[in-house]
Parts: C-alpha cells; structure tokens; sequence
C-alpha cells in the first residue's frame, strides 16, 4: 500500500500494483524498495484532491484489464464497454480535463494524458474562436485593429487562396 | 507582442488552458484540423502564435482541395514555423508532383526525427540527397520513392526504424553499387549503426528494388527485426538476381538479427530461396522466423512429408556457416508445393540439429500437383 498526498493535504491509499500505472509512481516506489513504512508517502502537490480522486478511478477501471489493453487483444465487447465508460469518464469539464491532462503529464500516464487531451481537442473542434473563448474562459484582450485586421491578415493564406 | 504579454494577469480569471505549459498545450492543437489549429491565433495573445511552435507536423490530403492548397498550406507552415520540428507527416495519395524536394530542404535545416512520405503510387519521388544528409532521423517511413545516393554519403547514423514500400534504386546508382561491391576489399563505413527495425515491401526479382534492400542489409549490421514482404509483379526472371546475392553472400553479416518475417504474397520462387538462404548463412543469431505465402483456395495437409521428394536445391546450397542454437521458432504458413516443401525440409533439418520442433501451423497445400 502506498498513499498519495494531494496539495490540499488530503490522503489517498492505494495499492501499489494499481499505483503502478503511473510510471513516475513507478520509478519511485522501485527507487524507495525495501525501505520502511513512513517511506511509501508520495507527495504530489501540484494536485489538488478532486484530481487523485479521478486519476485512481481511472486506474482501478483499467487494473482490472492491464494486459488485455496492453496486447490488444480485447473482445470486442470489452472494448465497447471500456470505450463507453472512458467516454463517461471524460465527459466533465475543461478545467478538470486540464488538471487532469496536468496530472497524467506529471505521473506519466500516456492513455490517461491522450484521452484527457483528445476530449480537449474534441471540445475545441469546429467552433469558431469566440466560442472556444468562452467555453474555455480565455479572455480575448486583443485591441479592436488587432482583431479586425492585423490578425486576418496575417492569417488570410489559411482561409483565402491569394495567390490562386 | 512581447512586452504586453508581460503585463497581463493570467491568474485573475479562470483560464486553466492558457495556463499549460506549452509542450502541453500543443499536445492539444496537434489533434486539431490544421485550419482550426491555425485558427486558435484568434483566441488570444498569449495564443498567438503557440500553434507555430507545434514540434509535428501531419499534412492530410483529407482537409485540402486541391494539391495546390495543400502544397501552399504545408509551405506556409514550414515558413511560419518556430522552434524545433521533431515529426513531419504527409498524407497525399490522390495528389501527384508534390515539391518534397523543397521542404526536405526545410527539414533538414531543423532537428527532424520522423518523416513519413505517402505519396501516390502514380508518382515516383526522387530522395534528393539533402535527405541523406539528416543525421538527426530516427524514424522513417517512405513509400514508392527512387533512392538517389549522394556523391557523399555518411550514413544516418541516429536512424532506428525504416520502412520502405515500394522503393527502387535509378539504373545509375545500381551500377555504381555493383561496382562498389566487385571492388574487392572495399570496406563500407557503418552507415546505420542504430537501425534496429528494417520493414521493406519490394519485389524480390526486380533488380533495382532488391538492390535497395541488399544495399540496406549490407550497410545495417544491427537490425534486429527485419520484415520482408514481397510484391508479385511480373515474371521472375531469377538470373540477374542470382548473381547479384551471390555477390553479397560473404559482404553481409546481420550479427544481432533476431526476428525475421517474410510474406511472399504469393507462390515462393528462387529468388524468394536465395533471401532465406542467405538470412541463414548471416544471422547465427536467429531466433523466431515466420514465413508466409498466402493463396486464397486451399487444403490442409497433415502430413507434408508423403508428398514426392523435391529436389533440394536450398539444402543443397545451404552453407553450413552457423548451428543457430538460437533458432526456437520457425512457423511455416502457407501452401504446400516444390519449393515450398524444400523450405520446409531445410529448417526442419537445421532445427534437428538443436533438437528443437518445427512449427507448422496450417501448412497447406494448394497444388500439389504442380511441378
């Protein structure tokens, strides 16, 4: 057993063979092997705990199938059912995917930080750029010739063909 | 731009996003369609100009037109572009006489680690010798491309994983090899000393396109995986090739191959014995060997050895150079017929000696009958 500590001094115990799937938990755990007790603490405090909570129910939905999901060899049924469950699982909002995509970037969890990161994109695709503005609150502080002008221009080869 | 975005206060509203680090953030655009990913320069100043600093690259003919879109798109990109490039993607089967040349230029001049070049089958690029020139690849896949060998090669000496499909060599430089390989005790400097992974897809008797992979072979003593599939084309007119491996038997050694698939796509033929004559005579390393030749309507034998004896010519020409004490696995698939059984007769023989089973698994046979 391991436990984590979140930024917000919150304490999570996990098993370390579902812990493992962190490779960065990894490579710590085997550094502190054989060592005491008191030792299995693993600070992470870049994370506050509504994010632990999230990363170890990824962990434990994907413990029960490693290998399976490593050889790809799944039936097809399980990989709809798993596919369902991740399509739940990220369906939150952006904030959270972004701690989320920060988490699995510092515990180096790749299927984690893609699915985090595809939902992202997912949420961005084809919408025009007020709208991305406003679902991820990013403040457009770009003067008035900024945006009607030096912008597009600088951007027309994209939309425009000018030299057709 | 710069000094403005010093001032502002990114912590005071609740944009997490912005907040990424970078390398993040363009994990995120990179799944975007290029357009929108250019688009996100709308968003803010702190966004700028993040999409020019993505470090892959992946051109889809899906999102454009028309070639000329595409060609002014990946242009502009390549113009605009900041920062290292590690990977760079082209997708354009429909579209013929993509200027490569050019932005292999541009690559070159960057870090570049992956290039992948799809390109129509219609269309034959010719690799400019600014390609061989990029030290830094590590990974690479190109498809239906003419090697044009530099004046002066070095080698791609960070190279891992190279895919050919498809791949020739022009007539010139096919000469130029022959000559290079009679010039007795010419040594070649290691040209791939970390390819680890060779995937080729050739026509075994075409003489140009198995120059390539002699060539490879040749200059990559390290590879480990090695996967040959053939592409049935034409007549196999064995002579030329014959000569061309025996010249290469004694100039490759393959010291650290272990894994060896071959697909003949169809009925093996002697050029198709001579490659597995001489991955045995240069690997004594070998440890699985899979080898398929796939034909569509055919019956399982249980027993190959009832069928007539063929004649032998592998066995026979089959040097004893190693024992391969290695060799734990060879699986035969495909069906059964002269040549074929000669193949299997040879590795049961070589496995014999290690007192190890061959694997047979659905060995079939198709015609028999033909002789």
């Amino acid at each position: 057993m391991i436990t984590l500590i979140s930024s917000d001094k919150r304490k999570f115990h996990v098993l370390e063979e579902v812990a493992n799937q962190s490779l960065t938990i990894r490579d710590v755990i085997e550094d502190r092997r054989g060592r005491r007790r008191a030792d299995r603490i693993i600070l992470v405090t870049n994370i506050n705990s509504k994010i632990p909570e999230k990363v170890i129910v990824y962990w434990l939905r994907h413990f029960l199938m490693p290998e399976e999901i490593a050889h790809a060899s799944m039936s097809h049924k399980k990989a709809e059912k798993l596919k369902k469950w991740e399509a739940k699982f990220f369906d939150t909002d952006i904030d959270t995917l972004n701690d989320l995509i920060l988490a699995a970037d510092s515990l180096d969890i790749p299927s984690l930080f893609d699915g985090a990161c595809e939902k992202v994109s997912d949420i961005l695709k084809n919408r025009s750029a007020e709208e991305v503005g406003e679902i991820s609150k990013i403040e457009n502080e770009f003067t008035h010739e900024e945006e009607e002008e030096e912008i597009p221009s600088e951007n027309a080869w994209v939309w425009r063909n000018e030299f057709a | 731009m710069d000094s403005e975005e010093h001032q502002m206060e990114v912590s005071l509203n609740n944009d997490r996003i912005t907040d990424l680090p970078d390398d993040l953030k363009c994990n995120i655009l990179a799944r975007l369609p290029l357009k929108e990913m250019v688009g996100t320069s709308l968003l803010s100043r702190m966004w700028r100009y993040t999409w020019a600093s993505i470090p892959n690259l992946v051109f889809n003919e899906k999102y454009f037109m028309s070639i000329r879109e595409l060609v002014r798109f990946v242009d502009m990109v390549l113009l605009l572009h900041q920062g290292p490039i590690c990977k760079f993607n082209i997708y354009c089967l429909d579209f013929t006489h993509v200027p490569i040349e050019r932005w292999m230029l541009v690559l070159s001049r960057n870090e570049i680690e992956e290039i992948t070049i799809r390109c129509s089958l219609s269309y034959r690029w010719r690799i400019c010798s600014c390609f061989f020139s990029i030290q830094s690849l590590k990974k690479v896949y190109l498809r239906n491309c003419t090697l044009m060998l530099p004046h002066v090669f070095c080698g791609l000496k960070h190279l891992q994983t190279l895919n050919l499909f498809a791949c020739t060599i022009s007539d010139d430089d096919l000469e130029k090899l022959y000559l290079l390989q009679c010039g007795c005790n010419l040594e070649l400097p290691l040209k791939f000393e970390h390819l680890k992974e060779l995937s080729i897809q050739l026509t075994l008797h075409d003489q140009n396109e198995a120059s390539v992979a002699f060539f490879l072979l040749q200059n990559a003593p390290n590879v480990q995986y090695l996967s040959i599939l053939n592409r049935p084309e034409g007549p196999d007119d064995f002579m030329p090739i014959g000569n061309l491996w025996d010249l290469n038997m004694q100039k490759i050694a393959l010291e650290h191959l272990k894994f060896v698939l071959i697909d003949y796509r169809g009925s093996v033929t002697e050029s198709g014995l001579l490659l597995v004559k001489l991955l045995l005579s240069a690997a004594p390393l070998l440890e699985k060997v899979h080898i398929k030749n796939y034909k569509k309507d055919f019956e399982f034998v249980k027993n190959p050895e009832s069928l007539s004896s063929p004649v032998s010519t592998l066995r026979n020409r089959l040097k004893k150079r190693y024992l391969h004490t290695e060799l734990r696995l060879v699986r035969l698939i495909g069906s059964v017929y002269t040549l074929w059984l000669d193949l299997y007769l040879s590795f049961r023989f070589v496995l014999s000696m290690n007192s190890r089973e061959l694997e047979i698994s659905n060995l079939m046979d198709c015609d028999k009958h033909q002789k």
